[in-house]
C-alpha cells in the first residue's frame, strides 16, 4: 500500500450521526413490532445485530484505500449487476408484496438492488475519473448514462420504481459535480428522471385523492393496501402532535393499521412515537450527516474520491428525501428505505459500506510523507 | 496497486481549501470555482429539501393535528349499534299478541361477492341456493321488453298463469304498477319443476319473462351494490352455522344470528289491529334521519308498516344502544375505545291492549259464520234477484261504554300479517287487495263507510226530541208507503215505502217507531215544513197503499230538515269525522248536508235526499266503529268516548302508564229523552213487536228467539239487551223502491241497566240486519258473558279459556240455513 490511513482524519460526526440514526431505527423497529421481549428473533434485536455487523464492515472498508476500488471498478460493477440479472431468471428471487426484488439466503434475504447502488457509484466514479475533461464529450457522457442506466432499467422492471429513481439521483449528483455542459446535464437528467415521470403520472393524474377516500372507507377495496397505507401514514404522523404517543407509537401502529411500519413507513410510525420534536431531531441528524458527507467531496484528494462522495451523498439525500416525502404525503409511494433507520440488512449494510468508503476517502486524503516517493 | 494516473492528480490534487487560496492571494483555479459553485447548489438543495420536509411535518403535526387525530379515531374506532328489542304487545288479560324471536338471517353484500361471471361467484351462489333451498321464481324484467309490447306480454303471462276474464287486465295493471318501482317484477315465488320448465319455454317467445332463482332476483332487484340484501330470514340454525363456518369460502355472504323477527302468535284475527312490521325501505330510511345521538334505524332494520305497529312505532321501537369499539386492520374488534362505555339498548315499551283476544277470536268466528250463514240461507231461500251480491265481508266492533275501550275490533276476511314480516309474495298481495276476495287487507271496522240504515233512527229520534220536533206522544200514521207529489203533477209523485209495505204499522209513536223500525215515522221526522225554490206549496205527502195503489190523506211534513239532522248527527253525535282511534286508515264517513252535496257532487239538496238520510241511507255513511262509538253515548246515557286500543304502556323499567279515558263530547240532550230511546231499544230485542225479538222458523212452525245463545229459553237471569237493527239498501233502486242489495247492521248494548259492552256488527251485502247481523251479535254477547262468568263457558268459548284462533264452524251456533221465513223485517 502506497498510502497509509490516518484515523485522525476519520470523521467522528459522521459516525455519531450514523449511530444516532441506527439507534433510532432499532428502537422504532422494536416498537413497530409491538415492543416484544429482546430475544434474537425480535426484528429490533436483529436490526441491532445487522447494524453491528455493518459497523464493523464500515470500519474495515474505511481502513482500506478507496482508490483500490478504481482499479477493480468494472469487476465490482459486474458483480453488482450479476444478482440483478439473476433475479430476472424465473427460478431465483422471492416475491414480496408484488415485487421480485429479494434473493433468499436462508435466514436473511438480500436485496441486490441495494448493493448495486454502491457498485454503480464506484463504477461511474472510476469512469468519470478516468475520462477527466473528456467527460465533456458526448460519447463519454452517454457511457456514463449507460453505466447507471442498465441497473436502473433492471430495477425499474422488478418493479421497484423507488430504487430505480435512486440510480437516477446518483447519476444526477455525480454529474453535477463533474459535468461541464449544462445542456447535456439537463438532457441526461431528463432521461434519468423517466421513471419519475411514471411516478408523477400515477401520483398526479390518477385521482389519488378520491381513491384514498374510498380506501379509508373500505380498506377491502384496495387489496394492495397502497392508498390505505398512505392514509394511515398521514394519520399516524398527523396525530403525533408535538411529542408523540411514546414508545408504543400511535393508534395506527398499535392496531396494525399502518403496515410496513418497520421499513418503508418507519418514519410515519416514528412520528407517532416521538412527535414533531423527535422528527425534527431526526431531520437535523440527517442534515448534519449529509452535510458532513458533502464536505467529503470538497476534501477528497482526487477526482475519483470526489465522484464517489458525490454519488454516495446523492443516494443518501435522495433516499431520505423521497422516503420522508412519501410518508408525509409530498411524494408518491415508491417503496424505498429510510437510510440507516428502516429495517433490513441489505439497506443498512449498503449504506454503512458507502459510509466506509466516505471515511476511507477522508482518511486517505493526505499524502503521507513517510510513504510517498 | 496501480496509482491514479498522474495527469488527473495534477488537475484535481490537491483540492486546496478556499481559505488557503485566499491566504496565498492566488486566484482560485477554475476547477475550484466550479466545484464551489456546484457545492453551493448541492448544499442549497440539501438545506432547502429538509426545510420543506420540516415545514410539512410541522404543519401536519401541529397545525393539522386535530384533523388527523379525528381521522385516526374514525379510522380505527367504530360505532357499533346494538338493536333494541321491540316492545311486546299483549291483550287485556296478558296474552301475547306480538313478540320478538331471535332468528338467523343470511344476507349478501353484492359488492363483496366474487366478480360476475366467475366460477367463484357461481360457487357462492350455488352454495346459497342449495343450503337455503332457494326456489326458482317467475320474474318479469320489463327492461328487456319493448314498452309498446309490454301490455300484450303481461296479458299473455297472466293467461299462462291461469288468469281469466277481468283478472288478466288486473294482473297487467298490477305488473305495470310494480314495474315503475322495481327492476324485476316477481310474479311467482315458488315454481315447481314443471312450472319452471313451462315458463322457461314461454320465456323464449315472451321478451322479459324469465325463470330465475329467487337469489338472482333479490340481487338483480337490489337498489345498490353496496347495500346488504337479506336473502332469507328464519334460517335453520344448523344451516346458518354451516354457512357461517365456511365464511372464508363465501365472500359477500353474511350470517347474522341476532336478528329479531316479529312474531304474531295470535294469528290473523289480530292482523287488522296489530298490523305488521317490515324492513325499512330506502325512502323511509331517508325520511327518518336521526337528528342527533344514536341512530334510529339502520338499513336492515324493521319498522312498523301498518296497524298499531306503525301507529305506535315510536313507543315500540325503543332506543338503539351502542359502543365505540377499536378494530384492527382485519376488522377484528379489540375492545371498547378507552374511556368510553357501552350504552345498553333501551327496549321498546310494551303495550297492553284493551282488546281481549278471547272475545276478538269469538267475534271473528261469529262474523265468519254469520257471513257464511247469510250466503247459504239466502241461496237456500231462493228468490235471488238479478244483480244480487252475496256477503263476503263484514266487521264487528265491541266497546266498553264506560270508557270507550275497544274490546274487539274485527274485520273479515282476515289477512295473515305474519306473511308481511317474512316476505309476502306478489300473488298473495294481489289476493289481499282483490275486491273479488273481499279485500282482506282493508280493515272494514274502521275503513268501510257504509249507509247504516235504520240503526241511524235512534239518533234521529233523539235529535227530534231534543229539537222539539216531536214529543214522546207524537203520532204518525203508517199505511205502508207515502207518495210525495211532484210539484207539476199533484196526482203523480215519488213513492217512499215503509219496509212493512202491506198494511203498514198504523199509528206510531217514537218508541214503537224505533221498536218496529217504521220508516214512515222517520220520513215525517226528517222532512221539514218547507217550500222548496220554485215550489208552490209546502212539502207534503199522501198516505199511500202500494197494493191498492190508492192515496189516502194528505199531510204536510213538519220534521227536522237536513240542517237540524246534520246538526244533531255532527254536533251532538259523532258522525262524519273519524273517531281518532290509534289506527291509520279510519274513514270519516259522510254526514251530508246541502253544502257537502254541492261541494262533492255539485248538486242541489232535495227533499228526497232528506228522506233517505232520515232512514240512514242515501248519502249518509258511517263506519262500524262510528256507529259503535255513538251507541256508547246512548248506552252510558250521554258521553261520547274516544275509542282506545291501548290500555297500558309498560316501560322497560316496568313502570306502567295507564291510558287515560278521553271524552269526545257530552250530549246535551235531556236524559229523559235518552232514557226513552233506550227503553225503545230494549223493546227492539225484548218486546214481541221488536224487530230483533223473534223469527218464524218454517221448519218447526214456531216463533223462535233471535237470542238463543245470550238468553237461551228456559235459562234464568235473563240479560237485557237494547239495540237497533239496520238494513241499508245499497246499489240501484228498483222501480218499486226496493233494492237488490242490503247491508245487514245491528248495534246494541248490554246489560240494559248498567251497560258493559256495546257491540256493532256489519255484514256487507248480508241482507236483513235482523236476520243476518243479529245472530253474529248474539254470539259475541254470549262470548262476552261467558268470559265474564254470567253464562256458562263451553257454548261459544272454550272451557279452558284459550282463545279459538281457528274460526272453525260450530254449526249449532247459527240458525239452520233455509229455515228462515224471510220476513223482510228491518
Amino acid at each position: 500500500m502506497t498510502i497509509g490511513h490516518r484515523w485522525k482524519d476519520f470523521d467522528p460526526y459522521l459516525l455519531i450521526t450514523t449511530l444516532i440514526l441506527m439507534a433510532f431505527g432499532v428502537v422504532a423497529i422494536w416498537s413497530a413490532r409491538g415492543l416484544g421481549p429482546l430475544v434474537p428473533g425480535d426484528l429490533g434485536v436483529r436490526q441491532a445485530v445487522y447494524g453491528m455487523v455493518g459497523l464493523t464492515m464500515m470500519l474495515v472498508i474505511a481502513s482500506f484505500d478507496y482508490r483500490f476500488l478504481a482499479t477493480g471498478a468494472w469487476v465490482i460493477y459486474l458483480a453488482g449487476l450479476a444478482p440483478l440479472f439473476a433475479l430476472m431468471l424465473p427460478s431465483v428471487g422471492t416475491t414480496i408484496a408484488g415485487s421480485e426484488r429479494w434473493i433468499d439466503f436462508g435466514p436473511i434475504s438480500m436485496q441486490p438492488s441495494e448493493f448495486a447502488k454502491l457498485t454503480t457509484i464506484i463504477a461511474l466514479a472510476a469512469f468519470i475519473a478516468s475520462r477527466g475533461a473528456a467527460m465533456a464529450e458526448l460519447g463519454n457522457f452517454v457511457v456514463s448514462m449507460l453505466i447507471v442506466g442498465v441497473p436502473m432499467a433492471i430495477v425499474f422492471l422488478e418493479p421497484d420504481l423507488g430504487s430505480s429513481l435512486v440510480f437516477g439521483a446518483i447519476w444526477a449528483t455525480m454529474m453535477l459535480m463533474t459535468a461541464r455542459t449544462r445542456t447535456m446535464y439537463f438532457g441526461g437528467l431528463a432521461l434519468m428522471a423517466a421513471p419519475a415521470f411514471v411516478a408523477a403520472w400515477r401520483f398526479v393524474f390518477l385521482d389519488y385523492q378520491k381513491e384514498r377516500l374510498l380506501v379509508s372507507y373500505n380498506p377491502a377495496l384496495d387489496p394492495m393496501g397502497e392508498g390505505f397505507n398512505i392514509m394511515q401514514a398521514r394519520i399516524s404522523i398527523g396525530s403525533g402532535g408535538w411529542t408523540g404517543a411514546g414508545l408504543a407509537g400511535g393508534t395506527q401502529s398499535q392496531l396494525e393499521l399502518l403496515t410496513v411500519r418497520e421499513s418503508d413507513f418507519i418514519f410515519a410510525h416514528a412520528s407517532g412515537m416521538f412527535g414533531l420534536i423527535g422528527m425534527l431531531a431526526l431531520l437535523a441528524t440527517y442534515l448534519i450527516m449529509i452535510w458532513r458527507c458533502l464536505s467529503v467531496i470538497e476534501v477528497a484528494r482526487d477526482n475519483f474520491g470526489q465522484c464517489l462522495a458525490a454519488g454516495i451523498c446523492g443516494a443518501f439525500f435522495f433516499q431520505a428525501m423521497v422516503n420522508i416525502g412519501m410518508n408525509i404525503g409530498l411524494m408518491p409511494v415508491t417503496g424505498i428505505t429510510l437510510p440507516f433507520v428502516s429495517a433490513g440488512s441489505s439497506s443498512v449494510w449498503t449504506f454503512l459500506a458507502a459510509e466506509g468508503v466516505l471515511q476511507s476517502i477522508l482518511m486517505h486524503r493526505r499524502r503521507l510523507a513517510f510513504q510517498s516517493g | 496497486m496501480a496509482q491514479t494516473p498522474r495527469r488527473h492528480r495534477l488537475r484535481f490534487d490537491p483540492p486546496t481549501g478556499k481559505k488557503k487560496a485566499k491566504r496565498r492571494g492566488l486566484p482560485m483555479a477554475a476547477d475550484q470555482l466550479f466545484l464551489n459553485r456546484r457545492m453551493m447548489v448541492a448544499r442549497s438543495a440539501l438545506a432547502g429539501g429538509f426545510m420543506v420536509l420540516a415545514g410539512r411535518l410541522g404543519y401536519m403535526q401541529v397545525v393539522d393535528r386535530d384533523h388527523y387525530r379525528n381521522e385516526a379515531r374514525s379510522n380505527s374506532q367504530h360505532y357499533v349499534t346494538t338493536r333494541a328489542p321491540r316492545g311486546m304487545i299483549y291483550d287485556r288479560s296478558g296474552r301475547v299478541l306480538s313478540e320478538n324471536r331471535t332468528a338467523w338471517e343470511v344476507r349478501v353484500v353484492p359488492d363483496l361477492l366474487p366478480a360476475k361471471g366467475t366460477l367463484a361467484r357461481r360457487r357462492v351462489m350455488d352454495t346459497l341456493i342449495a343450503e337455503l333451498e332457494l326456489p326458482e321464481a317467475l320474474v318479469i324484467d320489463h327492461r328487456k321488453c319493448p314498452e309498446q309490447s309490454q301490455p300484450g306480454v303481461y296479458a299473455q303471462v297472466a293467461m299462462l298463469r291461469g288468469r281469466v276474464g277481468d283478472e288478466v287486465q288486473r294482473s297487467v295493471e298490477a305488473i305495470t304498477k310494480l314495474a315503475k318501482s322495481n327492476y324485476l317484477v316477481l310474479l311467482e315465488e315458488r315454481l315447481t319443476i314443471e312450472q319452471a320448465a313451462q315458463f322457461r319455454e314461454a320465456g323464449r317467445t315472451l321478451p322479459g319473462l324469465q325463470v330465475m332463482n329467487i337469489l338472482d332476483y333479490e340481487l338483480g332487484n337490489a337498489p345498490g351494490s353496496a347495500t346488504r340484501v337479506a336473502i332469507k330470514t328464519k334460517v335453520p340454525r344448523d344451516t346458518a352455522l354451516r354457512l357461517a363456518s365456511n365464511a372464508l369460502y363465501l365472500p359477500g355472504v353474511e350470517v347474522d344470528g341476532e336478528v329479531l323477527v316479529r312474531d304474531y302468535p295470535a294469528g290473523p284475527v289480530m292482523a287488522h289491529v296489530l298490523g305488521y312490521v317490515g324492513r325499512i325501505s330506502p325512502e323511509e330510511y331517508a325520511e327518518r334521519v336521526n337528528p342527533v345521538g344514536t341512530k334510529l334505524y339502520e338499513i336492515e332494520d324493521y319498522l312498523g308498516k301498518a296497524g298499531l305497529e306503525s301507529k305506535l312505532e315510536d313507543l315500540l321501537r325503543g332506543e338503539k344502544g351502542g359502543r365505540w369499539v377499536v378494530r384492527d386492520v382485519n376488522g377484528v374488534e379489540i375492545g371498547l375505545v378507552p374511556g368510553t362505555q357501552a350504552i345498553p339498548p333501551k327496549p321498546g315499551q310494551d303495550l297492553k291492549l284493551t282488546i281481549d283476544l278471547e272475545l276478538q277470536a269469538a267475534a271473528s268466528r261469529a262474523l265468519a259464520q254469520g257471513i257464511r250463514y247469510s250466503v247459504e240461507d239466502r241461496k237456500e231461500i231462493g228468490n235471488v234477484q238479478e244483480g244480487e251480491t252475496f256477503a263476503k265481508s263484514g266487521a264487528v266492533v265491541a266497546l266498553n261504554p264506560k270508557n270507550g275501550q275497544v274490546l274487539a275490533l274485527v274485520s273479515y276476511p282476515h289477512y295473515d300479517n305474519q306473511l308481511f314480516v317474512d316476505g309476502i309474495s306478489q300473488a298473495k298481495w294481489l289476493e289481499y287487495t282483490d275486491p273479488e276476495q273481499g279485500q282482506p287487507y282493508v280493515n272494514r271496522a274502521i275503513a268501510s263507510a257504509q249507509p247504516p240504515g235504520s240503526t241511524l233512527k235512534v239518533f234521529h229520534a233523539l235529535t227530534g226530541l231534543h229539537e222539539k220536533k216531536i214529543t214522546p206522544e207524537t203520532i204518525f200514521t203508517c199505511t205502508g208507503a207515502i207518495r210525495v207529489p211532484w210539484d207539476w203533477n199533484e196526482a203523480q209523485g215519488d213513492i217512499w215505502p215503509c219496509w212493512k209495505k202491506e198494511g203498514g204499522h198504523t199509528n206510531m209513536n217514537v218508541t214503537s217507531a224505533i221498536k218496529e223500525s217504521c220508516d214512515i215515522y222517520f220520513y215525517n221526522l226528517g222532512v221539514p215544513r218547507d217550500k222548496p225554490a220554485g215550489a208552490s206549496e209546502y212539502l207534503r205527502y199522501y198516505d199511500y197503499n202500494i197494493e191498492a195503489k190508492s192515496n189516502g190523506q194528505m199531510n204536510y211534513f213538519d220534521g227536522l230538515g237536513i240542517k237540524l239532522i246534520h246538526k244533531g248527527l255532527t254536533e251532538q253525535f259523532w258522525f262524519g269525522s273519524a273517531t281518532n282511534l290509534d289506527l291509520d286508515g279510519e274513514a270519516d264517513g259522510v254526514a251530508p248536508n246541502e253544502a257537502w252535496l254541492r261541494r262533492s257532487n255539485g248538486e242541489d239538496w232535495s227533499a228526497g235526499a232528506t228522506i233517505n238520510t232520515a232512514i240512514g241511507q242515501g248519502y249518509f255513511q258511517a263506519t262500524p266503529l262510528q256507529l259503535a262509538v255513538n251507541t256508547v253515548a246512548i248506552a252510558n246515557r250521554g258521553t261520547l268516548y274516544r275509542p282506545t286500543l291501548v290500555r297500558e304502556v309498560i316501560g322497560s323499567d316496568d313502570t306502567v302508564a295507564q291510558a287515560s279515558t278521553q271524552v269526545l263530547r257530552r250530549l246535551t240532550i235531556d236524559p229523559a229523552h235518552i232514557e226513552l230511546v233506550r227503553e225503545a231499544m230494549r223493546g227492539v230485542v225484548h218486546d214481541d213487536d221488536g224487530s230483533a225479538n223473534h223469527w218464524f222458523n218454517k221448519t218447526t212452525g214456531l216463533n223462535e228467539t233471535r237470542w238463543p245463545l245470550t238468553n237461551p229459553p228456559g235459562e234464568e237471569d235473563t240479560i237485557l239487551i237494547a239495540g237497533k237493527t239496520g238494513t241499508a239498501e245499497v246499489g240501484n233502486r228498483d222501480e218499486d223502491g226496493s233494492y237488490a242489495n242490503q247491508h245487514a247492521w245491528f248495534t246494541c248494548f248490554a246489560p240494559y241497566d248498567d251497560p258493559e259492552i256495546v257491540v256493532t256488527a256489519l255484514v256487507e251485502y248480508g241482507g236483513e240486519g235482523s236476520t243476518y247481523a243479529v245472530p253474529v251479535v248474539d254470539q259475541v254477547l254470549r262470548a262476552y258473558f261467558e268470559m265474564t262468568g254470567r253464562r256458562e263457558r263451553g257454548l261459544v268459548l272454550r272451557e279452558d279459556g284459550q282463545p279459538e284462533a281457528d274460526p272453525a264452524v260450530k254449526p249449532e251456533l247459527m240458525p239452520v240455513p233455509g229455515s228462515t221465513v224471510n220476513p223482510n223485517q228491518d
